[in-house]
């Protein structure tokens, strides 16, 4: 027993002392890094700025220049903190800029070097070689980062999906969305994120997606095309909002008809407050409020009656938003009895419209609810 | 006869180290991997695709306050100041006896609001609601006392935003740290119920406008100890846990809930003291008996400043309420025990926080008795004794210093060599009293919990960043007495 913990005292020893030793090496070599990216990005930062904000033609000058400078033990880091400089632009800029930025990267031979990094073992040096290949934008390898997306690392089947969204192409949206199904599966943001980067291109692809049977990629498809503002669906919605099987899906579909705001289907968004899910019904309301016609002024109304108390206060607010003849009904609400008419008040208050009546009503209201208070916490 | 017994009673003691010990190298394994994977997933543009997502939910700030007076105004300031697109700020004047409610109501030019309580979840007595005239999403409650969990419930009840977020009213959370916690529920929004960020301990630091603006150690030894310990339990513990989606404890500092799955187990439970993690266990509990998918998480790097005790009393005061709330926690949820159907966190994650945090200070303790024992029977075995003892020290110091070095490979905090040499030295120096004084207090936690002492008791505190421009300096002389009030880790 003892030989044994003599052993076991022995290598104990000698792992605390590698962790420190480690710790002390991983500081230096860090510290003398970060000091040298730090030099380095310092340089290249003048130049970038020079070049997003630079046209055509003499963009190339400032692109060979931050090439060029540096030692070449340094062109690993310098490239990095060219591209760190314009990942942070990306987003931002628009037009030729990026485009020559991109041409010339790729007339360097970056591309064909984040493609060889592909096939690395190391997930690092995959994930970073999809993120340039994502902000290099060059179409030769859309099916390579789409095969991306089912790497066995999800840093990178991540980085791949937000690498097709760069990429603006249509032919990835059926991948991005079988992307949200299956064993390997790409979190929504990074899939939905890109989805609204490739826009109405992917549309065809996206309706179709409406029938899938997983409700993932029903639920990302009904997002995007609500946000994208895709009137042509407006009755496929409807039917998903009365006969879907998962209640999210429905809620979302109720949402994506408020963003497309077609007032055509009003009538069939009344019908469907019948619901007896009290999220679908408050994802109807807000549906009604954002299309803001006139006439669903008696639903709002109707609605500030609502058991839930969520759908009751979606009402009063779409009603405060919808002008004079909303508040008139706030005000004749807010006149008589019920939780209706608490919300009306609690509506007109934000605009300063409530009396100190009604506020005290409010409050009265509030305190007749406790009656079964929890017993107070004993204290120190 | 009795020599018979010390020397089982050694080996059983050998066997719970060794066994402790290698859960926390598991644990320690799990968390290098999911660290890396992290750091690999985390580019630039993440941040701002949850900032510009139009799916990313609202989030409404839960702010517990009570006897907050010095710090609240700062802090509020500091949590309408957050990067994010959907925010709302509710506070809960949780029956100050100070001028909480005053400096709130004078600073954010409060006016009284006609606001329905929905009253989802029981609370005490609401005396009043007000809103900002400056800040549209600010909310404030005033009601009676009635503890943490009840004002936690309270500013449930009126927060508007699908996410909920409870943070202690004294927390300084980092700009972007709503967008990294709140990323887990954009990427995954139909099962996400529940995530976790890291609390790191501000003492030491520089604060300027609510903010940390320079990361240092403290002076004082309490708190660098506490520095350690939260680096292993974050950065090995809880990320280890979430691996095996078995994270029983999410931080009533920082965490972020799904505020309808939060509504559906009824609430914070206020008859525990330890709310967050009775909360969390409650949640697993509930999702697995309804048979509906989730998940709860824990993400390393959204950061929640706050400020730890720096006196042995109040030390002592939080550690024994923290294990009085875990043994309470356990006991109430003692059915998922071993059972298969709470899944990991049933099978695996109760039975270690039974066996290994709350059962471990008896058996320590079990521990130095037999030790004295032994050696007033001149029954010691002293080579084994002396090798037992420094398997023991050094398989802590191992977990600790990894920590450390995990901490260097991550998120770099702590950027001056003395600082990290200062923490490598109190990883050691911690086996040295501050670890048997833990032990003890977690005991004392124990009975009090046996003699049905629930009081929260008193938590000095000196105030982190009232003024713009100050550093954290044990001279800051204002404690504010918290009864029934607001902080937990």
């Amino acid at each position: 027993m003892n030989t044994f913990l003599a052993i076991d005292t022995a290598l104990m020893t000698a792992l605390v002392l590698l962790i420190v030793v480690a710790t002390i090496t991983r500081k230096t070599f860090a510290d003398r890094r970060d000091a040298r990216f730090a030099d380095i990005l310092d340089s290249v930062r003048p130049a970038v700025f020079k070049l997003v904000s630079t046209d055509g033609k003499d963009q190339r000058p400032l692109l060979e220049e931050l090439e060029r400078e540096g030692p070449r033990s340094e062109r690993a880091m310098r490239r990095r903190a060219t591209n760190l400089q314009l990942l942070r632009f990306a987003d931002n800029l628009r037009g030729d800029v990026v485009q020559e930025i991109r041409e010339f990267l790729i007339s360097q031979g970056f591309s064909r070097e984040a493609a060889e990094d592909l096939r690395s073992r190391s997930p690092w040096k995959r994930a970073l070689a999809v993120q340039e290949l994502g902000f290099l934008a060059d179409d030769d390898y859309l099916y390579a980062l789409v095969r991306r997306l089912d790497d066995r690392d999800e840093a990178v089947r991540i980085a791949a999906a937000r690498a097709l969204g760069n990429l603006r192409d249509a032919a990835a949206t059926a991948h991005l969305l079988a992307a949200r199904d299956g064993k390997r599966t790409v979190p929504y943001g990074p899939v939905s994120h890109s989805l609204l980067k490739i826009g109405p291109p992917g549309v065809p692809n996206l309706i179709d997606a409406l029938g899938h049977p997983s409700f993932r990629v029903r639920r990302m498809a009904i997002d995007v095309l609500g946000e994208l503002g895709v009137s042509q669906i407006d009755q496929e919605l409807i039917r998903i909002l009365r006969t879907d099987r998962d209640t999210l899906v429905r809620v979302r579909a109720a949402h994506a008809v408020g963003r497309i705001g077609t007032s055509e289907v009003l009538s069939q968004l009344y019908a469907s407050l019948q619901a007896e899910n009290a999220d679908i019904r408050g994802s109807i309301i807000r549906a009604v409020a954002r299309i803001g016609a006139r006439g669903s002024l008696p639903v709002l109304r109707r609605a500030l009656d609502d058991d839930d108390h969520a759908t009751a206060r979606a009402a009063a607010r779409a009603l405060i938003e919808m002008g004079d003849s909303g508040r008139a009904i706030l005000r004749a609400r807010a006149a008589s009895l019920g939780g209706g008419a608490a919300y009306a008040i609690e509506a007109l208050d934000t605009l300063g419209l409530a009396t100190d009546a009604q506020r005290e009503w409010v409050r009265t209201l509030n305190r007749a609810a406790v009656d079964e208070a929890p017993e107070p916490a004993t204290v120190g | 006869m009795i020599e018979a017994i010390l020397w089982i009673a050694n080996f059983a003691i050998f066997g719970y180290f060794l066994a402790i010990n290698t859960t926390y190298a598991v644990l320690l394994v799990f968390a290098a991997r999911v660290l890396g994977e992290y750091l690999r997933s985390e580019p630039l543009a993440a941040l701002e695709e949850v900032f510009r997502s139009p799916f990313t939910p609202g989030v409404t700030i839960l702010v517990p306050a009570y006897n907050e007076g010095p710090n609240i105004v700062t802090s509020v300031t500091s949590m309408l100041a957050l990067r994010y697109p959907q925010l709302q700020v509710v506070v809960v004047n949780d029956g100050s006896k100070d001028d909480t409610l005053d400096r709130m109501v004078e600073h954010f030019q409060m006016v009284p609001a006609a606001r329905v309580d929905p009253r989802h979840v029981d609370t005490q007595e609401v005396r009043g609601v007000f809103r900002s005239r400056v800040a549209r999403n600010l909310l404030l409650i005033d009601k009676a006392n009635g503890g943490k969990a009840d004002a936690l419930n309270c500013a449930l009840n009126f927060a508007d935003e699908p996410l909920v977020c409870a943070v202690d009213a004294d927390a300084m959370l980092e700009p972007d740290a709503l967008l990294r916690v709140v990323k887990p529920f954009l990427d995954d929004p139909a099962n996400m119920i529940a995530v976790g960020g890291i609390i790191r301990i501000a003492n030491g630091c520089t604060i300027e406008d609510g903010q940390v603006t320079a990361v240092a150690l403290s002076k004082n030894h309490i708190a660098r100890f506490q520095v350690v310990e939260y680096l292993r339990a974050f950065l090995i513990g809880r990320t280890g846990w979430n691996v095996v989606n078995a994270l029983l404890i999410i931080s009533g500092a920082f965490g972020v809930f799904r505020r309808d799955a939060v509504l559906a187990v009824g609430g914070y439970d206020h008859k525990t003291v330890g709310e967050d993690a009775e909360l969390v266990v409650r949640m697993h509990r509930h999702f697995r008996e309804s048979g509906r998918p989730y998940a709860i998480e824990f993400v390393p790097d959204p950061v929640c400043w706050t400020e730890a005790p720096e006196t042995r009393r109040v030390l002592a005061r939080q550690r024994r309420r923290w294990q009085r709330g875990l043994l309470q926690t356990l006991s109430k949820h003692r059915r998922m025990a071993f059972n298969p159907r709470y899944g990991p966190a049933g099978t695996i994650a109760w039975p270690y926080q039974f066996v290994f945090e709350a059962l471990g200070p008896v058996v320590e303790l079990v521990g130095y008795v037999a030790f004295v024992l032994s050696v007033a029977l001149g029954l010691m075995n002293w080579p084994f004794a002396i090798l037992f003892f420094l398997v023991a020290f050094l398989y802590g110091v191992i977990l600790s210093t990894s920590s450390i070095l995990l901490e260097e490979f991550s998120f770099r905090r702590y950027r001056s060599w003395r600082d990290v040499l200062t923490l490598v030295a109190y990883a050691i120096l911690e086996n040295f009293g501050y670890r048997q004084l833990h032990t003890w207090w977690r005991f004392l936690g124990m009975v009090d919990l046996f003699r049905s002492n629930v009081s929260w008791g008193d938590m000095e505190r000196r105030g982190l960043g009232q003024q713009p421009a100050m550093a954290v300096a044990p001279t800051d002389r204002e404690a504010a007495r918290r009864a029934g009030g607001a902080s937990s880790s």
